[in-house]
């Protein structure tokens, strides 16, 4: 169990470190000067490289990652250019409402997506289930964008029961959280219908009815139970994507979490910013698979932690 | 009365293909402490005999009509009877019981659930019924089997834990569907040896379904021959194993495989010299 951990640990460490490798190069390989952001209105060619001094952009690539890297591992992410002050700190301020939104959006997903697939499933081959399949096929075409304008316009222009943009009272949340969970429930629930489809027909199944076993027993201990693996690892992959920042939600909805932060940060070129935010989201999306596979032998007693090593 | 009653059977079958007629007007009683046995090869509708009184195919890809009582009560006319009959008066002992059980629960807790819907009783006392249970079905090392989960034991051993799950419901009838097919030849005789024990021991009636002539004759205390969804022949275990009226059990009997001498010129030559070397293999 030590070891596996170590060896989890040692992958974090790696794929983070090749993350942050690849964004700090094509920052500064992409074209373009960021001193313009930040040197007065029409500079001269010696305030831009005033700028580019005080930023250390003036050094060669190589020499500018060696001492990125050195930064960063006595813990030193950078100094964000805009804000002026530790660009981990900045994230930091913005993660706690990505956080929010993302918890919020993977527990109504569930809550939703879960009795949903599971009726769907039991239901085969009837009117309301199809007319079920074809909402979530719909749903999974829907671009996330255009759900957020066309709630924005019906709930906060026409209807004004909620408010449109920023993050003033609790129901601000709702039209955001809504906007992912449209196409996150028509995915997770067309999963569960898929894998409780094959547990529903399970010979066990069969067997544990011929016990007298519940027809509720059976959906949700048995058949339930046995699809969960998958479902659990689609809800803990979403989730983790959801933490690097919804980006164009966050966008539409003026939300002030990570993903608005990266937008904005990308557009002024502020590239310690970008990589600290980088670097904390591939931090935490790495946590929370690690999470989801520790709870796979929970559910499963099969499953055995670190046994592919042994293999 | 007989335990199970049944006239004039029919299931038909929504296939991709059409409907198919499975089972077509078959009649049979099971008395208690009786076995009866229904014989076929593979499609010959036995097994859907048996699922059909259980009331365990799906009710959108199988029709039934006819009649059927188990202990007086109707379960084909109606699906009402049947939920209050399954694990109580009517248990499965099922053909492949490395499938048979919920892969992510314990063996005890499985047997606990079993034994508390047939039971009012806390699960200790359920956990107590269940380790008694297996001793009675004579599993090795009862206490660890409960703690275990099916993967971990064999194929012969979750027959045993699935015979003490039937015998927990305390049924008047076994259906026993193929209960030694998917099992080592040498675990076989165990098996049947044990559901005739507990025969002897609770009076339960059985219906056996097999595809093996052998254990039908050692079980059976009547024997209906199946073919394409009709009893083409039924009778007592002797008359049809002794003087089989219909082509068909003859064909049956005659397909039951005997050991012939070692130097039996069919062996080939160098197969003699292989199994002479001791390469059984």
């Amino acid at each position: 169990m030590p070891r596996y951990f170590l060896r989890r640990l040692g992958q974090t460490v790696l794929t983070a470190w090749f993350t942050v490798t690849i964004v700090f190069l094509l920052l500064r390989l992409a074209p373009g000067d960021p001193a313009a952001n930040y040197a007065p209105p029409n500079p001269t060619s010696e305030q831009l490289a005033a700028v580019r001094q005080e930023f250390g952009l003036d050094q060669p690539i190589l020499s500018q990652y060696l001492t990125y890297l050195g930064n960063l591992l006595q813990g030193d992410i950078g100094t964000s250019f805009q804000f002026r002050q530790p660009a981990l700190q900045v994230v930091m301020d913005r993660l706690p409402y990505t956080i929010t939104l993302a918890v919020a959006a993977i527990a109504v997903t569930a809550a939703v997506a879960i009795p949903l697939g599971v009726w769907m499933a039991r239901r085969g081959n009837t009117a309301p289930e199809l007319g079920a399949n074809i909402a979530t096929i719909a749903g999974q075409s829907m671009p996330d964008f255009w759900i957020g304008f066309v709630l924005l316009i019906v709930f906060a222009v026409n209807l004004q029961w909620l408010p449109s943009s920023g993050f003033n009272s609790m129901t601000a949340i709702v039209l955001p959280c809504l906007t992912i969970v449209v196409l996150q429930v028509a995915l997770i629930s067309r999963l569960v219908r898929r894998e409780m489809g094959v547990n529903l027909a399970a010979p066990y199944l069969t067997i544990a009815r011929s016990r007298g076993v519940s027809e509720r027993r059976l959906t949700w201990g048995y058949a339930f139970a046995n699809s969960s693996i998958p479902v659990v690892t689609a809800l803990g992959t979403r989730f983790a994507a959801m933490l690097n920042g919804v980006v164009i939600v966050e966008v539409v909805f003026k939300w002030p979490g990570v993903g608005e932060l990266v937008v904005d940060a990308l557009s002024r070129r502020d590239f310690p910013l970008i990589q600290a935010t980088v670097l904390v989201t591939v931090v935490l999306a790495l946590l929370v698979q690690l999470l989801v596979d520790l709870l796979y032998p929970l559910i499963d007693p099969r499953v055995r932690l670190g046994q592919e090593a042994r293999r | 009365m007989p335990i199970l009653s049944v006239r004039d059977l029919t299931v038909d079958l929504m296939t991709a293909a059409g409907v198919i007629r499975a089972v077509d007007g078959v009649a049979f009683d099971i008395d208690s402490g009786e076995t009866v046995t229904i014989i076929g090869e593979s499609g010959s509708g036995k097994s859907t005999t048996a699922m059909a009184l259980l009331r365990l195919l799906p009710d959108d890809l199988a029709v039934l009509t006819g009649h059927a009582e188990l202990t007086g009560k109707d379960v084909i006319g109606t699906r009402k009877h049947i939920n209050g009959l399954r694990g109580r008066t009517v248990a499965l002992v099922p053909q492949d019981p490395m499938t048979a059980l919920n892969p992510i629960a314990t063996v005890g807790r499985q047997m606990v659930e079993a034994i508390r819907l047939r039971h009012r009783c806390g699960k200790s006392d359920a956990g107590q019924r269940a380790l008694s249970l297996l001793r009675q079905v004579h599993l090795s090392r009862p206490e660890q089997r409960l703690k275990q989960y099916p993967h971990e034991l064999s194929g012969g051993m979750l027959q045993r834990v699935l015979i003490a799950m039937a015998l927990s419901a305390e049924a008047d009838l076994i259906v026993a569907d193929e209960p030694t097919s998917a099992l080592d030849v040498t675990v076989q005789a165990g098996i049947l040896d044990l559901l005739l024990e507990i025969q002897q021991e609770t009076g339960v009636g059985i219906l056996l379904i097999t595809h093996d002539l052998g254990v039908a004759r050692l079980m059976s205390d009547r024997i209906h021959v199946m073919q394409s969804g009709r009893f083409v022949e039924s009778g007592p275990v002797e008359d049809v194993v002794d003087r089989p009226q219909h082509e068909y059990t003859r064909k049956l009997l005659e397909a039951i495989p005997k050991l012939g001498p070692w130097d039996d010129t069919d062996v080939p030559t160098a197969r003699k010299l292989e199994l002479m070397n001791g390469g059984a293999s």
